[in-house]
């Protein structure tokens, strides 16, 4: 997977400290994503992954530092956070798809309330989009009937709707149970193989070699390593990630 | 079924008990209320017409406390300190205040603040719907809070703004659990409208007192006005419980899957 | 890439100023404050004499020139203790009736059952008339308890009058005391009940297992875990019984709302005597939650 170093820049995360309380989630974070490229974020759990993604769609603010998307700042300034937000697609660990709504229904509220589409076009597009992660025929169910790994589904349906050029995965396959980790795994390599800009945070260390551009290794709160894959999984040049590989890979 | 049987035993047992309190020397009367006679059926009917009032006064009360009790309930649940100070000092002082002291306060009160008078029947209501909005905000903001922060999430990453997250998703999830609690408030203000008897609105419990003057016959018809509100208050309950059932399915046919 | 940043305290927070929605609100709460004032100012010619609270508040005595208690101290007295006895009272019957509720027999659960589906099915103020109306004037008369207060020694009245009011309005406070303990006692039995039945099967069961006796299975296993689940709504049922005190003023019982009542009367000033009246309320009732949210974190911490 080949990337140009040209591509603008998508996402500009500079210098950037989070507290929760007394706790220093995020210190210092510095990250640049280009168009295009699919960026991998690993590390142990509590080491602020989720924080650091969370921050980039804003669902947390963020204290000090600066986060531009596609050169609008992050502010508390409704206008452009409206703006950013329908830019920039995100799927959650625990789906969070609407249970009072069908599925369809899902996938058409924010482009019709958002965008201001209308329902046949929304209807249309969320169709194509449902086939698209393979779950056409259950349009008209309700999210309870699906299984978690239907569910991840239509939440990546979902947040393509809005037509992103930036999707954020918050460990997407953690909630599912292993048998259906591969069907949602499948649709993502699907979506970076058509170039969407892609920030992932996960553990499944295979999907990040198949199709990661850039891996980011975080610990404590900090950005300990950020590498081209091959010389990630080569040789880390740090010790906690050759710890953590490690670790995870003994399994 | 069982509720309503145990209900009705219990009325016996205290016409019983009562009738005892007077030394077992009480000579019942119930010829006051008598359907048999002519004057006991004209008592009979001037009791019954109170509950146009009693279920007026509850019905008017609950409407504007729900308005008021969301209006008030989605400041405490903004980041901004200040609405969630100033709702939680409304829920604070209208929680602590009694009824009756509110009643009070807006039937002889009002009239000198704003220069008008408002009938018995309006200030009631005010009165009614200003304690209550307290207790419904509370509920509110209950049901508001058991929704998944998953949920505000993802309305907030798909770009929704504040108006649609809390129209297309927020409220429609929390107003299944918001009902039934809503429901019983409306019980309870069938019950509280009693206090407006003080006031001289004629519901049901000032149509007794009333009765009470010129009959002299309060054992009879205290245990008359206790049935009728045991039957009141035991149809609205069982609507309150019907409404309940179906929300609880409803509620289980969406969740089935997601909390497993 | 990271940047070393090496600042590990947490920045002053720039949010905390005030913003545009900030000032609005205030504005507008100003506003409404303004408003009112001015209409009862101006509008109303409405004469404000916060003398009428002190001057009923605290009085003279002509005879001994000494400070006592004048209507509406004398009123908030009668209200605390209604509060106290109606508590105390309330408490029994509640826990009586809520391990009757509990109960494996028929009879307890039924007697216990009616009682509490009866009190909280008919209005609060239904049952203060019925209950003032037969106990009152019915039961309490064949007691002597009057004759026996006029005879008592003058200490001893020294202690009554100090635990329950005016020697010549006992009577009527023990009518009062009845009514609300009755009143409260069905919700603490609901509460009691709840608490009771909270504690989980599995925890009888080990109880049993062991061969703990019925009374020890109560005191050891189930009452300390369903005390922690019940004090909180106790704690608000509490805050309750002190609002509904405020009934017993219709059958002519002088608490805090009944001499209220007689002022405003007297004087004709509404707002103050009735703003008054439900600033006390007010402190008393926040009182007490803020008491009972700080005990119940400690309690919480404590645990921990």
């Amino acid at each position: 997977m080949s990337l140009s170093a040209t591509a603008p820049i998508m996402i500009d995360v500079r210098g950037v400290n989070k507290w929760f309380g007394d706790f220093h989630a995020l210190k210092g974070v510095s990250l640049q994503v280009r168009s295009g490229e699919k960026v991998i974020v690993c590390g142990p759990s509590g080491s602020g992954k989720s924080t650091m993604i969370r921050c980039i769609n804003r669902l947390e603010p963020h204290d000090e530092g600066h986060i531009f998307v596609e050169g609008i700042e992050l502010t508390d300034e409704v206008r452009n956070l409206a703006a950013i937000r329908s830019e920039v697609g995100m799927v959650f660990q625990q789906f969070n798809l609407f249970p009072h709504m069908t599925v369809l229904d899902n996938l058409v509220l924010a482009p019709m309330r958002v965008r201001g589409s209308s329902r046949r076009d929304a209807e249309e597009q969320a169709m194509h989009y449902l086939t698209r992660v393979r779950i056409a025929e259950q349009a008209k169910k309700y999210p309870a009937q699906l299984s978690g790994g239907q569910q991840q589904r239509v939440a990546i349906a979902r947040a393509l709707c809005m037509k992103p050029k930036v999707l954020l995965f918050d460990e997407p396959t953690s909630a599912l149970d292993p048998e259906m980790i591969s069907e949602v795994l499948d649709v993502m390599v699907g979506l970076a193989r058509d170039g969407m800009t892609m920030i992932c945070v996960t553990h499944e260390m295979g999907f990040a070699r198949q199709v990661a551009d850039t891996m980011v290794f975080m610990d404590h709160g900090e950005i300990v390593e950020i590498a081209p894959t091959q010389d990630f999984f080569a040789a880390p040049k740090s010790e906690r990630a050759k710890l953590f590989l490690s670790q995870i890979l003994a399994h | 079924m069982s509720l309503s049987i145990r209900n009705l035993l219990a009325v016996l047992a205290l016409t019983l008990v009562l009738g005892g309190c007077g030394g077992g020397s009480y000579v019942w009367g119930w010829y006051v209320l008598s359907p048999k006679l002519p004057k006991g059926q004209d008592n009979l009917l001037f009791l019954l017409s109170g509950v146009g009032y009693t279920v007026a006064v509850a019905l008017c009360a609950i409407a504007i406390s729900v308005v008021l009790g969301l209006l008030i309930a989605l400041p405490t649940l903004s980041t901004n300190r200040y609405a969630r100070a100033v709702s939680r000092t409304y829920v604070e002082i209208l929680r602590s205040v009694p009824m009756l002291v509110m009643v009070l306060w807006v039937y002889y009160g009002l009239p000198v603040l704003f220069n008008v008078s408002p009938g018995v029947f309006t200030a009631g209501v005010i009165a009614l719907a200003l304690c209550d909005s307290a207790f419904e905000a509370e509920i509110f903001r209950a049901g508001i809070q058991s929704i998944d922060r998953g949920q505000r999430e993802a309305a907030d990453a798909l770009g929704l703004s504040y108006v649609d997250k809390m129209r297309y998703i927020v409220l429609p999830q929390a107003i299944r659990r918001v009902l039934p609690p809503l429901g019983n408030q409306f019980v309870y203000m069938l019950k509280t409208s009693s206090l407006l008897s003080v006031i001289g609105l004629t519901e049901l419990t000032r149509r007794a007192n009333e009765l009470i003057v010129t009959e002299y016959r309060p054992l009879e018809i205290y245990s008359f006005l206790v049935l009728e509100y045991l039957v009141l208050i035991m149809i609205a309950s069982w609507l309150v419980r019907r409404l309940e059932r179906r929300m609880a399915a409803a509620d289980r046919q969406f969740q089935a899957k997601n909390n497993s | 890439m990271s940047l070393t940043h090496t600042a590990n305290r947490r920045p002053a927070k720039a949010r905390r100023r005030l913003g545009a929605l900030d000032l609005a609100l205030l504005a507008a709460l100003a506003a409404v404050c303004v408003y009112t004032a001015l209409r009862i100012e101006n509008g109303l010619n409405y004469r404000w004499d916060w003398r009428v609270v002190t001057t009923f508040l605290i009085k003279t005595d002509p005879a001994t020139g000494r400070i006592a208690p004048n209507l509406l101290l004398e009123g908030l007295f009668t209200t605390l203790r209604l509060a106290f006895w109606g508590l105390a009272f309330a408490a029994l019957i509640g826990v009586v009736m809520g391990v009757a509720r509990t109960s494996k027999r028929l009879l307890p659960r039924l007697i216990s059952g009616a009682y509490v589906m009866l009190v909280r099915n008919i209005p609060p103020l239904v049952f203060v008339f019925i209950v003032v109306f037969f106990i009152g004037s019915q039961i309490l008369p064949v007691l002597g308890i009057s004759q026996a207060v006029s005879e008592a020694s003058p200490t001893s009245r020294w202690w009554l009058s100090l635990l329950f009011g005016q020697p010549a309005l006992i009577e009527n406070f023990v009518a009062g005391v009845f009514c609300l303990a009755l009143f409260s006692g069905a919700y603490v039995a609901e509460i009691v009940r709840a608490g009771i039945q909270s504690v989980s099967k599995n925890q009888i069961e080990a109880g049993d297992s062991l061969g703990l006796s019925r009374i020890d299975l109560m005191r050891f296993i189930i009452i300390p875990q369903a005390l922690r689940n019940v004090l909180p709504p106790l704690a608000n049922q509490f805050i309750q019984l002190i609002k509904d005190s405020s009934l017993v003023s219709l059958v002519s019982i002088q608490e805090l709302t009944f001499m209220a009542q007689d002022i405003q009367v007297l004087t004709n000033k509404v707002f103050e005597v009735l703003l008054f009246t439900g600033a006390v309320y007010f402190v008393i009732c926040y009182g007490l939650s803020l008491i009972f949210s700080a005990l119940e974190r400690r309690a919480a911490s404590a645990r921990r």
